[in-house]
């Protein structure tokens, strides 16, 4: 049996019939083609999946859909908008904090959602905001230059 | 087919249990469910989900302590006023060392202690000898949470109860507590040894009136360690005591011979020194009570 909900995703309503046992992650992907969600472990291990969900960040693969239902969700589709980057996508290009990608859509909306709370964060608070979401590529000390480049331009 | 239900108040919750007894699976944050059902093929009747149900969403203080209900998140735990005061602080430190900020922003104080693993949030509230208050359609009941857990993975919660709120008393004037958890990374890793310890101290803050220590990750389910509380009672605190002390609760755990994450004998030198370490920061805790 489906269950009907209703997401708000990057701004846009969608109304959707869900099996319960299906993640928020692959309603995402799978039916509304939102494919900048990535999925890395699947189990909640390595932040690829996150998203701000009524603001907070999360891992997608460990939500039920079903329990989105009603929610505001950002996903890194709605970070631009009318085809200019957000500051912190500007960042993360300029300090080439992207090698193979998979991360960064969870990383760069771990980094919103810090600096949404905190528009003037420290390196560490940077680095404990992006505690949940694993690069195996960077090191992440362009991501951390990255964010802190962001926060001083206001984003 | 899997049925779904979001009850709106605790008592359509507890009336849905009563309805589906074992057949029912409780849905908080799903941090750890969500994955028995994609991996470990769980296929519960129903799923009762209380991740919004805003009457467990609490942190409340009064004359005698605090209460937090069971769908509070853990991020809520590390941040509130409440929770980040005095002895009680030892459940914000733990909750801030929980899982990624994504878990915690999900994950619940119910559900960790439900799971009755090796959950992080139970070692300080064992050791802040927290209580459990369970509500069903037949009534509702409250045991410490000492007593909650029955073994790996079960818990004394009867099927067609919900854990509504967990509960910690004001400790005494003259008191200090500490946690300590020992991991090789400082996000997304289990701990190889959580611990809480909380000592009172007579008027003279000399000798122990009260002791409790908590250890996770050393036997199937958080577990009080007896044996050592009772070696500091009604002694005199001295650097001494608290070695000897050490001592016994290297001994008093039950760490697995099949862990790939740390050898007993690696996990009892560990008890030592941190137990050694979490008595020194909860007594001088304690003491700076008094200057202050």
């Amino acid at each position: 049996m489906n269950y009907d909900i209703t997401l708000t995703v990057n701004g846009r309503r969608y109304k959707l019939g869900v099996d319960p046992l299906r993640t928020l992650v692959e309603v995402l992907r799978e039916d509304l083609g939102f494919t900048g969600v990535k999925v890395g472990c699947g189990k909640g291990e390595c932040g690829a999946c996150t998203i701000l969900l009524n603001g907070k960040p999360v891992n997608s693969c460990l939500i039920l859909a079903v329990e989105a239902d009603g929610s505001s969700i950002l996903t890194i589709e709605g970070l631009s908008k009318d085809g200019t980057l957000h500051p912190l996508q500007e960042a993360f290009v300029k300090y080439g904090a992207v090698q193979c990608g998979y991360c960064t859509a969870g990383m760069i909306l771990s980094a919103k959602a810090l600096l949404d709370e905190n528009p003037n964060p420290s390196e560490l608070d940077i680095r404990e905001a992006i505690s949940g979401n694993l690069c195996r590529c960077t090191g992440y000390a362009k991501i951390v230059k990255a964010i802190l480049e962001a926060a001083r331009k206001g984003a | 087919m899997v049925e779904y239900f979001k009850p709106s108040s605790v008592e359509e919750a507890c009336s849905l249990l009563d309805r589906f007894k074992e057949g029912a699976l409780i849905l908080a944050g799903g941090t750890d469910v969500v994955l028995d059902i994609r991996y470990n093929g769980l296929r519960p009747r129903c799923l009762i989900s209380i991740s919004n149900l805003e009457g467990l969403k609490y942190i409340r203080g009064d004359e005698n302590g605090i209460r937090i209900g069971a769908a509070t998140t853990i991020a809520a735990l590390a941040k509130h006023p409440l929770t980040t005061r005095g002895c009680f602080n030892v459940i914000a430190e733990a909750a801030r060392c929980f899982g990624s900020p994504q878990i915690r922003n999900r994950a619940t104080v119910g559900g960790n202690i439900c799971r009755a693993g090796c959950s992080d949030i139970a070692v300080p509230l064992l050791a802040l000898d927290a209580t459990v208050n369970l509500v069903s359609i037949r009534g509702e009941r409250t045991v410490p949470l000492s007593r909650f857990f029955a073994g790996g993975g079960r818990t004394v919660r009867a099927p067609d109860e919900l854990v509504k709120e967990v509960a910690v008393n004001n400790p005494p004037p003259l008191s200090g507590s500490a946690y300590i958890r020992f991991s090789y990374r400082r996000s997304l890793d289990l701990p190889i040894i959580g611990i809480c310890s909380y000592l009172a101290l007579d008027s003279d803050l000399s000798r122990v009136v009260d002791a409790r220590i908590a250890m996770n990750a050393v036997a199937p389910t958080p577990i009080r360690l007896k044996n050592t509380e009772s070696s500091l009672m009604g002694k005199e605190a001295s650097d001494h005591l608290i070695d000897e002390a050490a001592k016994i609760a290297a001994e008093e755990i039950q760490p697995r011979a099949d862990s790939y994450r740390a050898s007993p004998s690696y996990r009892r030198a560990l008890a030592y020194v941190l137990t050694k370490q979490c008595l020194m920061k909860a007594l001088a805790a304690a003491r700076e009570k008094r200057l202050s």
